[in-house]
């Protein structure tokens, strides 16, 4: 179990673990080169003549991310010459070794007058999404970069604040605990809890249930958004097993310990959202031992503006959960999921990132690494 | 209605070993499973059916109930799954050697997680009607059923175009219904 982090080191950023923000393929990528033609520019004082005559001709469809002009080092020191995309290289142009304007312009009327003999080179095919990508992409061609803010944070993990971070950490210590309790009664050490983050509410606790006689798809994941169906009047199973809980159950009066206040609300958002650094406090077994009923089913024909599914909620989750569990949280609208370890067989980073699957209508972030080492020794007997 | 069938696909990969398969079989569990998504459709559902087939015996039904349950994984194929382990339980049987040798009749391709979950059962044959443009996990938007997937078992054999137009018009029939400006489902035969 991690050090509980102490009210007065809330200012202080001492975690063991680090948020790793999962990204997509597309982002991670190595930048994809296209060839093409370019050549300096004889006279500075022609380059807007030459852009516009060239800009017209070879229009650089699909890569106008390109800058057309690049200024690079000349022959002497403070010398500064300019070059010019002419245009995409063909094939034909790509594997010939010399190519002259005369093969480039035939007999246009622009016949690449005030240019140095072309050559041949490379930039990147897409506009870079990552600032890593723009580095990259910049050793060959200059591009420009349309930063997004926020994936730039995630990425340098510097999206989460001291006290937020103690947020997570509180949570996912809820999964761990629900996964001791698992592993000790004969099923995999893998812990789950739903969270509506805006209202600092826990929706479900469980640990998964897939050996033992029991359902193969009871994944702790697939529980837990039947948890919160059930939280919500809906749901399929009855669970009876201790550790579990969803927010409607009629014994949820024990489990308030990650809302009940006490004492220092310094780091928190807004002075109305409750410290959870003051979770765990009453120890592990705060989580009461309860049963879903599907009573609640006659809830169904009442009130439609409820929460809707799992929109807006946060999974807190020990392991990688697999491609079903993965599309699950997708169906089911999950708003950002955090987990410790990655599996082989994983769907969000691992095998499949299905949170960032172009096509599906829903996509989600996802941070891994929350208390790795925690998640790991589960693992451990 | 034409039925798209390759019976020599099916003996060529010793599949006749594990299931049997007749084209007359098929079109009676397909026209089965689309009574339960009119079912489906009749409960304000999406309408999708499916059977699960084990030695010419149905042992699980199921259709969409996402809406009554408030999951979204209530799916047909999850609800059939929940009836065939009820039924091993019953009749004492062993749930991974019946899955393994029991089809799945569905009227439109499983989605991503229903894929997910069909390897995780190891269920060796898949018969759908039309396929799944948004949420498909055999060939639409993945390929779960065949991939190579750490402890997910082999790929399984999906055969599809089995009564397609009418398992697209009762989704037609549904969104239309739901909602006149919703877009027409992106589901194509
Ligand atoms: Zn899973
Ligand atoms: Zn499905």
């Amino acid at each position: 179990m991690a050090k509980k982090q102490k009210v007065s080191d809330c200012g202080v950023d001492n975690f063991n673990w680090k948020p790793t923000f999962v990204l997509s393929d597309d982002d991670t990528q190595p930048v994809e080169l296209v060839n093409i033609l370019a050549a300096s520019i004889t006279n500075r004082q022609d380059t807007s003549q030459i852009l516009k005559s060239l800009s017209e001709l070879f229009p650089l469809n699909g890569l106008h991310h390109l800058k057309r002009v690049k200024s690079c080092k000349g022959e002497t020191k403070n010398d500064v010459a300019l070059q010019i995309i002419i245009c995409l290289a063909s094939d034909q142009h790509s594997q010939s070794k010399h190519v002259s304007l005369k093969q480039i312009f035939g007999d246009k009327p622009f016949a690449g007058k005030g240019l140095g003999p072309p050559f041949l080179t490379k930039a990147a095919k897409f506009p870079p999404r990552t600032r890593q990508q723009f580095k990259d992409a910049s050793i060959y061609w200059p591009t420009s970069f349309h930063e997004d803010k926020h994936l730039t944070r995630a990425i340098a993990g510097q999206l989460f604040t001291v006290s937020e971070k103690h947020k997570i950490q509180c949570y996912m210590e809820k999964a761990v605990a629900v996964a001791k309790t698992g592993k000790e009664r004969g099923q995999a050490p893998i812990g789950a809890v739903i969270v509506d983050p805006i209202n600092e509410e826990v929706i479900a606790v469980c640990h998964d249930l897939r050996n033992v006689g029991r359902h193969p798809f009871f994944h702790a994941a697939m529980i837990c958004i039947d948890l919160v169906a059930a939280s919500q009047g809906g749901g399929t199973y009855k669970y009876n097993e201790p550790g579990f809980y969803n927010k409607n159950s009629q014994y949820n009066s024990a489990n308030q310990e990650c809302k009940e206040s006490s004492t220092s609300d310094v780091n928190s958002i807004s002075g109305n959202h409750k410290d959870p650094c003051a979770c765990n406090t009453n120890g592990e077994d705060g989580i009461s031992t309860q049963q879903v009923t599907t009573d609640n089913i006659a809830l169904l024909s009442g009130d439609k503006s409820g929460p809707y599914l799992c929109t807006g909620y946060d999974l807190y989750i020990t392991h990688e959960p697999c491609i079903m569990c993965a599309m699950a949280l997708v169906h089911s609208r999950i708003n950002r999921v955090f987990y410790g370890i990655m599996c082989p067989n994983g769907a969000l980073g691992s095998r499949y990132k299905i949170h960032t699957q172009s096509g599906l209508n829903h996509h989600f972030e996802v941070f891994k690494g929350i208390l790795e080492l925690d998640c790991n020794q589960l693992l451990k007997t | 209605m034409r039925v798209y069938l390759s019976f020599t696909f099916c003996q060529q990969n010793s599949m006749a070993d594990d299931v049997s398969l007749d084209e007359e079989g098929i079109r009676k569990w397909m026209e089965k499973s689309l009574d339960m998504a009119h079912d489906a459709l009749f409960n304000g559902e999406v309408p999708v059916g499916c059977l699960m087939v084990y030695k010419d015996e149905v042992i699980g039904k199921g259709r969409n109930c996402v809406n009554e349950t408030r999951n979204a994984t209530r799916h047909a194929e999850m609800v059939a799954i929940d009836e065939v382990i009820g039924w091993c339980e019953k009749s004492n049987q062993v749930k991974e050697a019946v899955f393994s040798k029991t089809v799945l009749y569905v009227t439109v391709e499983p989605c991503i997680m229903c894929a997910g979950a069909l390897r995780l059962l190891h269920v060796p044959l898949v018969v759908y009607g039309c396929s799944n443009e948004r949420f498909g996990g055999c060939g639409s938007v993945l390929n779960v059923h065949k991939d190579d997937i750490d402890n997910h078992g082999k790929p399984f054999k999906c055969i599809s175009g089995i009564f397609a137009e009418e398992a697209i018009a009762l989704l037609k029939d549904f969104y239309k219904g739901q909602n006149p400006n919703a877009p027409n489902p992106k589901i194509k035969p």
